[in-house]
């Protein structure tokens, strides 16, 4: 395993494209969060001492609402991680480097398990970043720590989260194998995604809940949307359990496919 | 047209010329080295791309220690077949074995490939690409790879990225790839596709080196001349099947072909029809060829046959075939 990521390292350390999307994912994951707390902060500070009724006026980064909001606003970096891993697996079949790496001596299983540890490698660290910016803004807001574990289950919830659309990405990338068609297509797939998820829940509900993509969607909601409450929102766990089988599933059929394509 | 160094033929002495081509290298195989196994083993191999059949139950075997070419005209399925034994492509039907096990990952680490093109990372350098070459297959280091950059000459821009390199640089670097480590056996598909004649040179006498030092090297290729130069052995395969294998001459030499002119050519062809044996007699721009069995052509008969008939020839030669007139023969 660490013979895989060793590999996939010496690919990575002097492609730009690789720094340059996942120092952006990962400054804007932290940068963006900061910016928009302190804002917010700020602007309700000065609406307090206009009048002190406005202290009713919710903070999303108040502590514990901090995760959610964080969580939420990151899954929207995510899909610059996404893109990352559409690059790196479509450059292997625009350079055909991955029948050269399979012809050079791994196993079909090998490389296919390589990009998949490769996307938990990401996962791992966007969470890790998604986490420490979760502390930092929300100790910079409320300096009140009593409830500063208080959500941290969205930490977990915002791995799985990031796992599915990394996996989304790969496994567009190796149907489609062109980069630029592959990153439309994972926009589109975004977006239809949610539609379809609403449009479910309109008619068929709750089955929009259970969408691969979407289904995370609803673990991080939108903390304004708390106003609109659906009463037979299904479990939590059930939700999450849904994501987990897909990421079975999907990363099952990604070794799968692998193993049976002709490699050109 | 006469030759010079043929003017004195005359009728008193009959001079037999035996021209024989030795262009060809023909490697000192040692006997024990072809008597050992065979380090690949192809087995009723099929493959299909939907309806077109690349590979026809195809079957051979690659002797150790021999230079063992692939020929086929474009599309015959040379590059199917070097995939399927590579695991690049799944075949349909058919087994292979490589030095007499089932091809594994374990086994394509042992083996220096160049398949079809030069695959590598475009935006890193010829040594970072190597690295990563080291890095899977495990053959040899990282104070290897200056050694075989220098090999192929590409040492001076080893920090130069892949992307800037010329058709016949990047060629080279495949090649020393496959050269990494030093494996003893390597598979070459179209080696010197797009370098200069030198560098054809240089790969030929690359390949002359490797195969003394007794690797087994497996080469595909459309250029006959460049097999004839360095192989031991050949397949040839059309649309898919296998025509014919085995050592060079035996696929190569399989008739006598006598080179017959005379000033009157109408006379040779009526001369020459009297006499018995020949498989077939044919004119080409006042040269006739006549076709006997393997070793039983007798130039000094024909030469007196002719005399004593009143046709004097002034060019007689036995030729043995080229490949390429073989080749031409077999896929056409």
């Amino acid at each position: 395993m660490l013979k895989l990521l060793q590999i996939e390292w010496l690919k990575l350390r002097r492609y730009k494209a690789f720094w340059i999307l996942l120092i952006l994912s990962l400054g804007f994951s932290f940068g963006w969060n900061y910016f928009l707390a302190h804002q917010i902060t700020e602007s309700k500070k000065s609406a307090m001492a206009k009048n002190p009724m406005a202290q009713m006026i919710p903070n999303p980064y108040e502590m514990p609402n901090t995760y959610q909001m964080v969580c939420y606003v990151n899954s929207y970096f995510l899909l610059t991680l996404g893109i990352l891993m559409i690059l790196l697996l479509t450059n292997e079949y625009n350079y055909r480097t991955n029948r050269q790496n399979v012809i050079d001596g791994l196993s079909r299983t090998q490389f296919a398990a390589s990009k998949l540890l490769l996307m938990t490698i990401f996962a791992i660290l966007t969470t890790v970043v998604t986490f420490i910016t979760v502390i930092v803004v929300g100790l910079h807001v409320s300096p009140n720590t009593s409830s500063l574990w208080n959500n941290i289950s969205f930490i977990g919830y915002f791995f799985v989260q990031s796992i599915i659309y990394l996996l989304a990405a790969l496994l567009l990338a190796m149907l489609v194998k062109r980069s630029g068609l592959a990153i439309g297509l994972y926009f589109f797939l975004m977006i239809a995604d949610t539609i379809v998820g609403l449009v479910l829940n309109k008619y068929v509900h709750p089955l929009g809940y259970f969408l691969p993509i979407d289904g995370t969607d609803w673990l991080i909601q939108n903390p304004a949307s708390k106003f609109l409450k659906d009463d037979a929102r299904p479990d939590q766990n059930l939700i999450l359990g849904f994501s987990v089988a897909y990421i079975i599933g999907l990363g099952y059929l990604f070794i799968h496919f692998f193993k049976k394509a002709d490699l050109k | 047209m006469v030759e010079t160094h043929f003017q004195n033929l005359s009728f008193g002495q009959p001079q037999i010329l035996f021209v024989y081509p030795t262009k060809r290298f023909i490697f000192p195989a040692s006997p024990k080295r072809l008597t050992l196994s065979s380090i690949l083993t192809l087995t009723g191999i099929s493959r299909s791309y939907g309806r077109i059949l690349a590979l026809n139950n195809v079957s051979f075997a690659v002797p150790e220690g021999s230079v063992f070419g692939i020929l086929g005209p474009n599309g015959s399925g040379k590059t199917t077949l070097l995939s399927v034994v590579l695991d690049v492509l799944k075949p349909d039907k058919g087994t292979y074995e490589w030095m007499g096990k089932p091809g594994t990952s374990e086994t394509r680490k042992k083996i220096g490939t160049l398949l079809e093109t030069p695959n590598f990372y475009h935006y890193l350098s010829a040594a970072d690409n190597l690295a990563i070459t080291h890095a899977i297959s495990g053959r040899g280091s990282k104070e290897e790879i200056d050694t075989v950059l220098g090999k192929v000459g590409l040492l001076e821009r080893k920090r130069s990225k892949f992307s800037s390199y010329s058709l016949g640089m990047k060629q080279r670097l495949a090649i020393g790839a496959a050269l990494l480590g030093n494996p003893q056996v390597l598979v070459l598909d179209e080696p010197t596709n797009g370098l200069d004649p030198v560098g054809i040179a240089e790969i030929r006498e690359l390949i002359k080196d490797l195969a003394k030092e007794g690797k087994t090297i497996i080469m595909a290729s459309h250029l006959l001349d460049e097999v004839e130069k360095v192989c031991t052995h050949v397949a040839i395969l059309k649309k898919g099947n296998l025509l014919t294998t085995g050592p060079v001459d035996e696929v190569m030499v399989n008739e006598d072909i006598v080179e017959v002119s005379s000033e009157d050519t109408g006379a040779l062809l009526s001369t020459l029809r009297m006499i018995d044996g020949s498989l077939s007699i044919k004119e080409d721009k006042g040269v006739v060829h006549m076709i006997f069995p393997l070793g039983l052509a007798d130039l000094s008969a024909i030469n007196r046959h002719c005399f004593d008939n009143g046709v004097v020839l002034n060019h007689l030669r036995l030729k043995r075939k080229s490949l390429e007139t073989k080749f031409f023969e077999l896929t056409n």
